[in-house]
């Protein structure tokens, strides 16, 4: 880390003791304003009521008010550390992959509400690359017996979205879905059945890499097209990234370019309200996921075009 | 009733295994002829290539006579298909030793025509590796199918025997060493 890195997170670090300090008298504020009304009640229930109350109020109220410091922590740190990750790399905190990307690549259904953030977009030697945090849901509406409907969001997919160039052209579509018998078991059988609908672009592609078939279901519109990208090399590639990342990953091939979905199960990049910002390993730990997330070119030796696609 | 239904779902079951069987078989000749057209994309590579480094290549005109040749036998409507997949395996080989002697000749090496037709041949034999490994998995999938039960009665019946899958060139199972190929 250099010195400058250590003086703006000491800036920083100010600035959240500052935020720290106002949310804590609102927070007093609050609690002493309604449970005064709730007193007035004299029920325990309003009191508890109160309090509950008051949480709420303080949960909106600490987004609006940590804004400003999360958007300075990442434009100043989050920032500087994807160029010193590679200069043709630029980072930007509201942007994101987009709702039609996302839907384009057809790995999941089509979803009802769309988040994204912390775009990272540029060019890693030969390969260009944009990727984001994604939030997908699905609204599932359910009426009781009493007639009361409810509705509330399911999450879809959340993780890391990768947009990559691939560095061999195709021209027909291979998706690499998460093994199907744990779908099956898992708890979406409602989503499984929309998803029916995407696998029904292609067939199965039954591939020789035991370890690969165990892992995951390849469809695809061409069978050979799907082993010339699929190459025992790229299986094995593929594989060994997985094992990093231990989410589970989505893969879709299309118009020579590779869609990648990494499942995360944390919001990313997000700096600490309540603890300190000098924490030794607190960069490090930033540094570690954006590595991984570049290193996803190296790995799959997406820089290597000895292919006709330059 | 009863002596109707079981009749019934017999012969449909019957219909599905045959019309099973009938597609892995068809799925296996459709991928060997896959295998065809990249292979074809190959010979279309090989007079450009010869043209382009004959010259240059003085020493090495035994190679390029030999794939002549060889391309001219594989492309030959007469070849039968296990002919042609040795010719072919040849051509394989013929290519791996051109490519090693143009390591002598940098000018070759670093010539912008010669990097383009390199990276066509690349792409061309990633296409026919990846032929190759659809034709197996479809006869595996045959073979799968003429020999479980119950599919196996019928496939007897039928004469189906066991296909052969393609062996693989040690060199195609190999990962290319980039490093090697753009040695400069």
């Amino acid at each position: 880390m250099t010195s400058e890195m250590n003086e703006t997170l000491r800036e920083l670090e100010a600035l959240r003791q500052a935020l720290v300090k106002k949310l804590t008298i609102t927070l007093i504020v609050l609690i002493v304003l309604f449970s005064g009304v709730a007193l007035s009640f004299q029920s325990p229930f309003a009191i508890i009521g109160g309090l509950i109350f008051s949480f709420f109020i303080f949960g909106l109220l600490q987004k609006g008010s940590a804004s400003g410091y999360v958007a300075e922590f990442k434009s100043r740190i989050i920032g500087s550390l994807v160029k010193s990750i590679n200069t043709d790399l630029n980072y930007h905190p509201k942007r994101s992959i987009s709702e039609r990307e996302f839907e384009h690549a057809g790995l999941f259904q089509r979803p009802d509400r769309f988040k994204g953030e912390d775009l990272v977009e540029g060019q890693i030697e030969k390969t260009s690359l944009r990727f984001s945090e994604v939030h997908a849901e699905d609204r599932r509406t359910s009426t009781n017996s009493k007639g009361h409907t409810t509705t509330k969001y399911v999450t879809i997919f959340r993780g890391l979205f990768f947009q990559i160039d691939f560095h061999k052209n195709f021209s027909h579509e291979t998706r690499i879905f998460p093994d199907i018998a744990e779908n099956l078991f898992g708890k979406f059988g409602q989503a499984l059945q929309k998803m029916g609908d995407i696998f029904k672009k292609g067939e199965l592609v039954k591939l020789e890499n035991v370890h690969f078939e165990k892992e995951f279901a390849v469809y695809s519109t061409n069978q050979i097209e799907a082993r010339y990208i699929l190459s025992p090399s790229m299986m094995e590639r593929l594989l060994s990234y997985k094992n990093r990342s231990r989410g589970r990953i989505w893969v879709a091939f299309h118009d020579s370019q590779m869609s990648l979905a990494m499942e995360v199960n944390k919001n990313l990049f997000e700096p600490p309200i309540w603890s300190s910002l000098l924490k030794t390993d607190l960069i490090s730990e930033y540094q570690n996921d954006l590595e991984f997330a570049t290193d996803i070119v190296e790995e799959l030796n997406l820089n290597t075009r000895i292919w006709t696609k330059e | 009733m009863i002596y109707l239904i079981i009749p019934a779902v017999f012969i449909v079951l019957i219909i599905l295994i045959y019309n099973g069987l009938i597609g892995k078989k068809n799925q296996v000749e459709y991928a060997f002829s896959s295998i065809d057209v990249m292979l074809k994309k190959r010979y279309d590579l090989i007079p450009n290539l010869v043209s382009t480094l004959q010259q240059m290549m003085e020493h090495e005109k035994d190679i390029f006579t030999s794939i002549t040749e060889l391309r001219t036998r594989a492309m030959s409507p007469s070849a039968s298909n296990e002919e042609r997949i040795d010719l072919n395996n040849q051509i394989t080989r013929s290519l791996g030793s051109i490519m090693v002697a143009v390591e002598n000749y940098p000018d070759i090496k670093s010539s912008s025509n010669f990097e383009q037709l390199q990276r066509s041949l690349n792409e061309v034999e990633e296409q026919i590796s990846a032929a190759r490994r659809t034709f197996n998995s479809a006869v595996t999938d045959f073979n799968n199918g003429i020999e479980m039960f119950p599919s196996s009665i019928l496939a007897n019946m039928m004469g189906y025997s066991r296909k052969e899958v393609l062996e693989i060139p040690q060199a195609e199972r190999e990962n290319p060493n980039v490093k090697d190929l753009f040695k400069s």
